[in-house]
């Protein structure tokens, strides 16, 4: 069944017409849900046929409306609540709407405030945290400091001058040894400057031994080593690649002191 | 009463809940919207201010109580609501008291269904439309006057005129794409 002959055929304007009888009328339903050109052609046909009965009005007189609407049986009791609605002053309603707006937007602008404050409070408490552990570290520090600020001042700490090689005549480093604890720490006063592969290790002659006890490169604070163990005859320092040495690289020997 | 609801447009859709809520508000909608229509439409049929009046009240009646048959994937609310005014007017026109007004104005009432509709005048307000029609090609108005403003059937016209129903059919179906086009396009 082509489509178009089917528009065309006229059926749909009978149907508008309301000129079919039932099972006529059936079929142009069944044809309008099975196929959209139909239920729009169906549908511009609808809109012509308005139109037409719209231009054609008659003038009709206001008191045909009343009897009309008079004889309509419609429920008293909503009719009268209707007529109850449409008496409350417009102003009062405009009133009433314009403070409910202005609360609703109130409520709005201090909903949205609220969640920026909200925001905020938690960044807050983030930071508050951050500080907390930052005070922590830094108390720990400061502990760590007074120890060893004990142990360089104690009565069997030994400082050791280490005077310049002729490497370098002009640098110079002090160490502190305590015995006891076995605890070293350096000042360096003035060392060479360095390549970025290089680095300054330090030893303590044992037995006649080198031991190493850790790397450094320019620190200007009084630096903690490693502890050493033993009788320790002397100390010295010398260059080694990054990371450290297994044994002393002598040629290089910046500084040296006899304990 | 004034007509308070004329200024305010409904959507389809809104107006058929109202109505089938059976609530005055929509039914005065209606009136305000769609009675003119209505009329003009009866009143091509029917003729007598009287009858035509009467009519209407009974297409409103109507209305209100089928309102709950009426199913909108059918169609238009408009097209429903025309259907009954007409065919309410065509019963009007067979019924008696039509019969008798005709014989007391002398009118031929020889046969047994009288039909008057293509010897009087239409009534002043077809003004409005006429213009549209104008601008057919003559068969189409033709058809398109018979039966939108004189109320025929294509069947009627089809009879009365000895035109084949094929081609009353044709007829209509170019002339309703052309007023498509003219008054509602526009």
């Amino acid at each position: 069944m082509n489509i178009e002959e089917y528009i065309a055929s006229g059926v749909l304007e009978s149907y508008v017409l309301g000129e079919l009888e039932e099972s006529g009328a059936l079929e142009v339903e069944a044809m309008a849900n099975a196929h959209p050109e139909i239920k729009a052609a169906l549908r511009r046909i609808e809109d012509t046929h308005e139109r037409l009965f719209q231009l054609n009005a008659g003038q009709i007189s206001m008191e045909l409306k009343d009897k009309v609407m008079g004889t309509l049986p419609f429920e008293t009791s909503r009719q009268r609540w209707l007529f109850k609605r449409i008496e409350v002053p417009q102003l009062v309603v405009a009133a009433s709407v314009a403070v409910f707006l202005v609360m609703a937007g109130a409520a709005l602008l201090f909903y949205l405030k609220w969640d920026t404050t909200k925001a905020e409070l938690v960044a807050i408490h983030e930071n508050h945290q951050r500080m907390a552990e930052l005070v922590d570290q830094a108390r720990q520090e400061l502990n760590r400091s007074n120890e060893n600020i004990e142990s360089l001042v104690a009565t069997n700490t030994r400082k050791i001058e280490l005077t310049g090689t002729s490497n370098s005549p002009g640098s110079s480093v002090s160490v502190f040894w305590n015995p006891t604890s076995a605890e070293v720490f350096i000042k360096v006063a003035s060392l060479s400057a360095l390549s970025a592969e290089k680095q300054f290790q330090l030893w303590g002659i044992v037995d006649g031994k080198p031991v190493g006890i850790g790397v450094f490169d320019s620190p200007e604070t009084i630096l903690k080593m490693n502890p050493i163990s033993g009788s320790v005859s002397a100390f010295a320092v010398t260059i080694e690649p990054r990371g450290g040495s297994e044994a002393p690289t002598l040629e290089t020997m910046q500084v040296i002191g006899n304990v | 009463m004034p007509r308070i609801t004329k200024t305010i447009f409904l959507t389809e859709d809104a107006l058929i809940q109202g109505l089938k809520r059976k609530e005055k508000y929509y039914y005065e909608y209606l009136y305000d919207h769609y009675a003119g229509a209505l009329y003009g439409a009866i009143q091509g049929i029917v003729r007598k201010q009287e009858i035509s009046e009467e009519v209407l009240n009974d297409t409103f009646m109507r209305i209100w109580s089928k309102i709950e048959t009426y199913d909108p994937e059918k169609g238009k609310l408009f097209t429903w609501m025309v259907n009954i005014a007409r065919n309410l007017s065509r019963d009007k026109l067979r019924s008696k008291e039509a019969h008798k007004e005709k014989q007391t104005i002398g009118m031929d009432v020889s046969g047994e269904i009288y039909d008057y509709r293509h010897t009087a005048e239409l009534p002043v307000d077809a003004i409005g439309v006429r213009e549209y029609l104008k601008k057919l090609p003559s068969e189409q108005e033709f058809v398109v006057e018979y039966l939108y403003l004189r109320g025929y059937t294509q069947l009627e016209l089809s009879t009365e005129f000895s035109i084949p129903l094929g081609t009353v059919k044709t007829r209509l179906s170019l002339a309703m794409k052309k007023l498509h086009a003219l008054i509602v396009e526009n």
